[in-house]
Parts: C-alpha cells; sequence; structure tokens
C-alpha cells in the first residue's frame, strides 16, 4: 500500500541536500526562510525536519553560520556556504544533471516502445 | 483557570499551563531519544528549542501571555513528528554515518521472552515464543501438540513456561518481547496503536482460570515454606543471641558464664563472642534479611551487603581459628603427681570397696556439659553451682608386699609446665576408709577460679596376694580395664569378691569360665505371656528385695520397680 509513497518520500529525500546548499548558496538565510521556500516546493512538510540537517551539513564543514539579533525572539542563526559546501553543491549540481539525463533518456524511450 | 509554569526556551521567559508544559517537556524529550550524542543532539536541540520559542512568540502575540495546550499542538504540527525528521536524515545521503551507528546500536537491544496476550490461543506462550526467537507462533503451537501427544510432557512444559514467563503487559514490555528498541516514540506508537488483539478463546479463558487458580496454590506453599524458614531462622537467631548474652554475663544466665568461666579466659570469652557474632549471629539477620527481601519481593541493591556479610564471615573463620588456636594451647603441657597412701589392712579378709555418697553430686540433678573419653564434666545445679570432672578411673594391681596400698596419680594440662602443675595441685580427692570399706569418690570438684585443664585421677589398688576384694556395684563406673585371670569384663566385675592371686584376680563367687555371662539368669527371671497380656519380672540376684516387674496389657505398658531398703 505504501510502497508508492515510500518511493516517492525516498526520491524527495534524496535531492532534499542538494536543495538545501542550493537555496542557501544565493546567500545568507535564516532557517525558516529554507523552510518556506521547502514548503513551497513541497520537499518538505514539517520544520523539525531541516534542523538536524543543518547541523549535519555543518559539522560536515560545508555549512557556516553567523548570530544575528532577532526582534521576534532569541537570536537566529543565518547560514552560509563554505568553500567546501560550494564545491559540494557544484558536484551535486553535475550528478543532478547526469540523473535527470538519464531519467529522462530511459523513461522516454520506454514510452516511445 | 489553569495553573502555569514559568519556562525558559531557547533564552526566552515563557509562562505555560501545566499540561502544555508537560505535553511540550514530551515532545523535546522523544526528539532527544532520536539523536544520539555524535549527531550533534544538543545543538539540534537548541536549534529546535529557538525555532519553538519564536513560533510561540509569534502565536501569543501581543494580546496573550500564557502558553495553552493548543499552542504546544500548533508547535509541534509546524516542527512535524520526531519520526519524520529523523527518518528523512536516515535517507539524506551516505555522510550520516553516525545516525546508522545509532539505529544498529537500538536494534541489538535485547529481546526478551514474555507471553504475547495480545496473539494468545491459551496463553500466549507460544506467541511469545514466536517473537523471541523470530519465528512463526504456529510451529511452535504445532510443537507443543506434538509432544503434548507424546506422553502429556508438552503440557507440563507448557504450564510450567506459562508460569514462569512473565506476561508482557506494559508497551515497554511488548516491545522487549518484538526486540524493537526502546524509546519514547516506539513507546508512544505502541500506546497509540496496539498491536492487533486477538479474541482470546475459550479456552484461553479456561485456562487463564486454572493458571492463577495454580498460582495462587504455588504461592501458598512458597509463603508456607518461607515463613517456616523465616521461623527455624528466627529461633537460631534467638539462642545464638542467648548465647551470646550468656557470653557476656547477661542477667540471670549465670551457668553458661560460669561454664565458659571454667574453660576460658576473659580475652578467649571475648574472642568466642566475636567470632559467635561473626560467624553465626551477622549471617542469620542476612539470612532473615534475604528471605523478608524474598517474601515480599522487595527490590534493592543488596550486593554491598552481601560482600560486607562475607568478608566479616571470612574474618569470624580467623578470629575462631586463632582462638581456637589460643584454647589449645592451654593444653599444649601437661603435669603428673603421684603419692601413695597406706590402706590399712581390714580386720576381715575383704576389702570393701564402694562409691562414697555424696548428697549434693547424687540427688540433686547434675546434668553433664560434655563428655570426655571416659568421665564426664558435669555441673550441680541447685543454691550453689559445683563443677565436677568425673574423670576417676580406678585400677587393682598386685601388691609387691602384705599392705594394701593405694596409688593416687593425678595428671593436668595447662599452657606451661607450671600452669600444668598448679591444675594439679589444685586436686582434692577424697576417699574414706572405715575398717574394711574404702569408699571411693567417682568425681571430684574443680575449685572456682580453676580452669578445666583436663583434670583426671587414676587410683591403682595394689592387693597383696591372698587378700580379697569385693567391688561394689557402685564402683562399674570407675573401672578401668581391671585384668583378672577370667578375662571377665568391667562391667560385669561388680557385686563380686575377687581374691588376688600369683596369676591375678579370680572370682571367689561365681565361676566367669563357664557362665561368661550373666546377662540373662533364668533363675531370677520370669517371664509370663497369658490372655492377660506379657508379664516380666526380674529379681536381683544379690539382693531379694530388688525387683523389676514390666506389665503390659490392654491399659498400656507399666514399669514398676521394687527397692525395700
Amino acid at each position: 500500500m505504501g510502497n508508492l509513497e515510500n518511493t516517492q518520500s525516498q526520491m524527495r529525500k534524496g535531492v532534499l541536500e542538494f536543495c538545501i546548499l542550493s537555496i542557501i548558496s544565493k546567500g545568507e538565510v535564516y532557517p525558516s526562510d529554507i523552510i518556506d521556500e521547502m514548503k513551497e516546493a513541497k520537499l518538505i512538510v514539517v520544520e523539525g525536519t531541516l534542523y538536524p540537517l543543518l547541523t549535519r551539513l555543518k559539522n560536515a564543514g560545508l555549512l557556516s553560520y553567523n548570530w544575528v539579533e532577532s526582534n521576534a525572539g532569541p537570536p537566529r542563526k543565518y547560514y552560509k556556504l563554505t568553500p567546501l559546501g560550494q564545491e559540494h553543491l557544484k558536484e551535486l549540481k553535475k550528478t543532478w544533471d547526469e540523473l535527470v539525463d538519464a531519467v529522462s533518456q530511459t523513461y522516454h524511450n520506454s514510452t516511445e516502445k | 483557570m489553569n495553573k502555569t509554569v514559568t519556562v525558559n526556551i531557547g533564552g526566552m521567559v515563557f509562562h505555560i499551563e501545566e499540561l502544555a508544559y508537560d505535553k511540550l517537556k514530551n515532545y523535546l524529550q522523544t526528539i532527544r531519544s532520536h539523536f544520539s550524542v555524535s549527531d550533534g543532539r544538543d545543538e539540534i536541540i537548541e536549534d529546535i528549542e529557538s525555532r519553538i520559542a519564536e513560533i510561540l512568540l509569534q502565536i501569543l502575540g501581543k494580546s496573550r501571555q500564557v502558553v495553552t495546550s493548543e499552542d504546544v499542538d500548533q508547535v509541534m504540527s509546524v516542527m512535524g513528528k520526531p519520526e519524520d525528521f529523523a527518518g528523512a536524515d536516515d535517507a539524506a545521503g551516505s555522510t550520516s554515518q553516525t545516525t546508522g551507528d545509532a539505529a544498529t546500536a537500538e536494534s541489538t537491544i535485547k529481546r526478551r521472552l514474555y507471553r504475547d496476550p495480545d496473539e494468545r490461543v491459551i496463553a500466549g506462550v507460544c506467541s511469545g515464543m514466536g517473537h523471541y526467537f523470530g519465528i512463526d507462533a504456529v510451529w511452535l503451537r504445532i510443537l507443543f501438540i506434538i509432544i503434548f501427544f507424546m506422553g502429556f510432557s508438552g503440557l507440563l512444559i507448557y504450564i510450567v513456561l506459562a508460569i514462569i514467563l512473565p506476561k508482557a503487559i506494559t508497551p515497554t514490555q511488548k516491545l522487549e518481547m518484538r526486540g524493537d528498541p526502546v524509546n519514547i516514540s516506539t513507546i508512544r506508537k505502541e500506546t497509540e496503536s496496539p498491536a492487533v488483539k486477538r479474541e482470546p478463546s475459550g479456552i484461553s479463558n479456561v485456562f487463564d482460570l486454572f493458571l492463577s487458580g495454580i498460582k495462587i496454590i504455588l504461592k501458598g506453599i512458597v509463603y508456607i515454606i518461607t515463613a517456616f524458614f523465616a521461623f527455624i531462622a528466627l529461633i537460631v537467631l534467638f539462642s545464638i543471641g542467648m548465647a551470646i548474652m550468656a557470653m557476656l554475663g547477661v542477667g540471670g544466665l549465670t551457668i553458661p558464664v560460669f561454664i565458659s568461666d571454667q574453660f576460658l579466659s576473659r580475652d578467649q570469652q571475648m574472642w568466642t563472642t566475636v567470632a559467635f557474632i561473626l560467624l553465626f549471629a551477622i549471617p542469620a539477620v542476612w539470612l532473615i534479611i534475604r528471605l523478608v527481601k524474598w517474601m515480599f519481593n522487595i527490590k534493592y541493591n543488596t550486593h554491598r551487603l552481601n560482600v560486607a556479610v562475607g568478608i566479616l564471615f571470612i574474618l569470624g573463620l580467623a578470629v575462631a581459628f586463632f582462638n581456637v588456636y589460643d584454647i589449645a594451647r592451654d593444653f599444649a603441657k601437661d603435669a603428673k603427681i603421684r603419692n601413695t597412701v597406706q590402706v590399712l589392712n581390714p580386720s576381715a579378709q575383704t576389702l570393701s570397696l564402694r562409691i562414697m555418697d555424696d548428697p549434693k553430686y547424687d540427688e540433686e540433678s547434675h546434668s553433664n556439659v560434655f563428655s570426655t573419653r571416659r568421665g564426664n564434666f558435669s555441673v550441680t545445679t541447685g543454691s550453689d553451682f559445683v563443677f565436677n570432672q568425673d574423670n576417676v578411673d580406678f585400677k587393682v594391681e598386685k601388691a609387691p608386699t602384705d599392705q594394701f596400698e593405694l596409688i593416687q596419680v593425678f595428671t593436668a594440662e595447662g599452657r606451661t609446665e607450671k600452669e600444668a602443675m598448679d591444675n594439679v595441685k589444685s586436686i582434692k580427692y577424697n576417699f574414706e576408709q572405715k575398717d574394711s570399706t574404702l569408699m571411693l569418690s567417682d568425681h571430684f570438684p574443680i575449685p572456682k577460679g580453676v580452669k578445666f585443664r583436663n583434670q583426671k585421677v587414676l587410683l591403682i589398688l595394689k592387693v597383696p596376694v591372698g587378700k580379697s576384694i569385693y567391688i561394689d556395684e557402685s564402683m562399674v563406673d570407675i573401672l578401668d580395664d581391671i585384668d583378672n585371670v577370667t578375662n571377665t569384663w568391667d562391667g560385669d566385675m561388680g557385686g563380686h569378691t575377687w581374691k588376688m592371686t600369683d596369676a591375678g584376680l579370680m572370682c571367689t563367687d561365681f565361676d566367669f569360665t563357664t557362665n561368661k555371662t550373666d546377662d540373662v539368669d533364668p533363675d531370677n527371671m520370669d517371664i509370663k505371656i497369658d490372655q492377660h497380656g506379657v508379664r516380666i519380672q526380674g529379681k536381683d540376684a544379690n539382693d531379694k528385695d530388688k525387683n523389676v516387674n514390666i506389665k503390659i496389657d490392654k491399659s498400656g505398658m507399666h514399669v514398676k520397680t521394687e527397692d525395700a531398703k
């Protein structure tokens, strides 16, 4: 029953890291900004998902953050890519492009038959 | 109106209703349990808390001050279920090695054997075992049915298992039973959506009843046995307590104090007490603690207590060992005094030998404290305590002259030779001659202040050839392997007159060569068995006034001794 849902969520999760890095690559961002964008793209439904991911990427040296005072609550962490993160993103982009090609190629071939 | 608490979330102060607080705390706990320290758990929680603070501030706005349960629900819906974002992390990529480790660590959680009440047919033994071994319970059920038909042992095994195995009732137990990781989120899942219950069959209800009956009976038996042992332990403890109190000389219990005084020095008494406490009293208390603990199923760690009791016990052994060694040294050396007393030749040919009457010793009850190789150490109770040493032996030898002689040999032991000699000198042996009768004592008192050091008295009576002695029955107890020509046993020598010949003692009033034993003497016995019962009448061969009657009839058994004197 949940086979389709499962595959879909696996696919989404697979590109999660790529998408987050892409969003952050645009400049210093605050997690809830990332979430808004991700929610729009239907990649993430709940905010909780993001925090462990960000921590992991930061610990892997792909991200760094600055504390910024906030009017609406506690100080916020604004994330940006490290040079390593930018390198990483480039590689992911390449892989993604290859995947898109591979998928469209195989998919089109199979529909033509 | 609801009570509120003040909390610090992400560095901000919030007033939050108690219910809402519990909910939020639980939520954060659940999230926490999803991550390991190596995941950066603290940082994740910190970030999430900051975000929660932000969301709460947004929800509250300016008009409200208190966070309610609904607000927390809203936060939770924004942040999502912990399972969701932990799952996202798992699949996020190859770098999440740490979470993978955490997951395997969780899956190695021990599976435990329970009875499964949800999927049971009878008592849930097979389904529980199925979970444990990871096989379908059906196979186990089939196995049990097969064993059951092979001689009913299957039923017995099943009942035993049903009694021994605990039922998985709580969510934690159910998770353990299935080998699932136990943490807050799994427990919550288990509580929210419990496993599908199988309708219990009719047979299972009957079996349940049967099982609880057996359990009640078993529990009853266990309680009875426990109570019995506890009772015995209490008695033992009580007697040990009494013994210790007696040794310490506590109120009234003076007899044992005297006894220990008679044997042991002050130091030895103290060390004996210490050894008793360490070897018996403490283990007895410990045993009672264990029993009570076991009986009432009290759970607290007694490991330290066990170790302490063990160490004290070993210490007690050491104390006892050195004390016994020290006591043994009091018996290391021995000393001997030998003196010869002239016995006036009796006017008659025969010297009568009998035991002197000692009303205090004979008439008042005297209890033996312990037996040595020959004779006893005894204490006479009554108005005054007298300690008597019963180590008196009597021998008969041929005299070199025509004069009766009595040789007294006193021996005793001590720590040093001097001490042993002092102990010998303390012996006051009593005997008396009244013309042709020599009255000996079969015991001698140990004066107060003198310790028991195996004091002994050996009497050797030298009898000139041609003279006779009459050995009274009362002498039998102190006779010590007296040589005689007929090799007659000491016990049979009493009540007869013996003449010293060149060959040795010979009986003059009884022929021991043909009548080796006088145990059964038909002349002096009358046995009658008829419709009235059994009647046995025994007469004393030497004293016609003494006889014994034993009658067994329908009214019971009667024993009557007649003594005309």
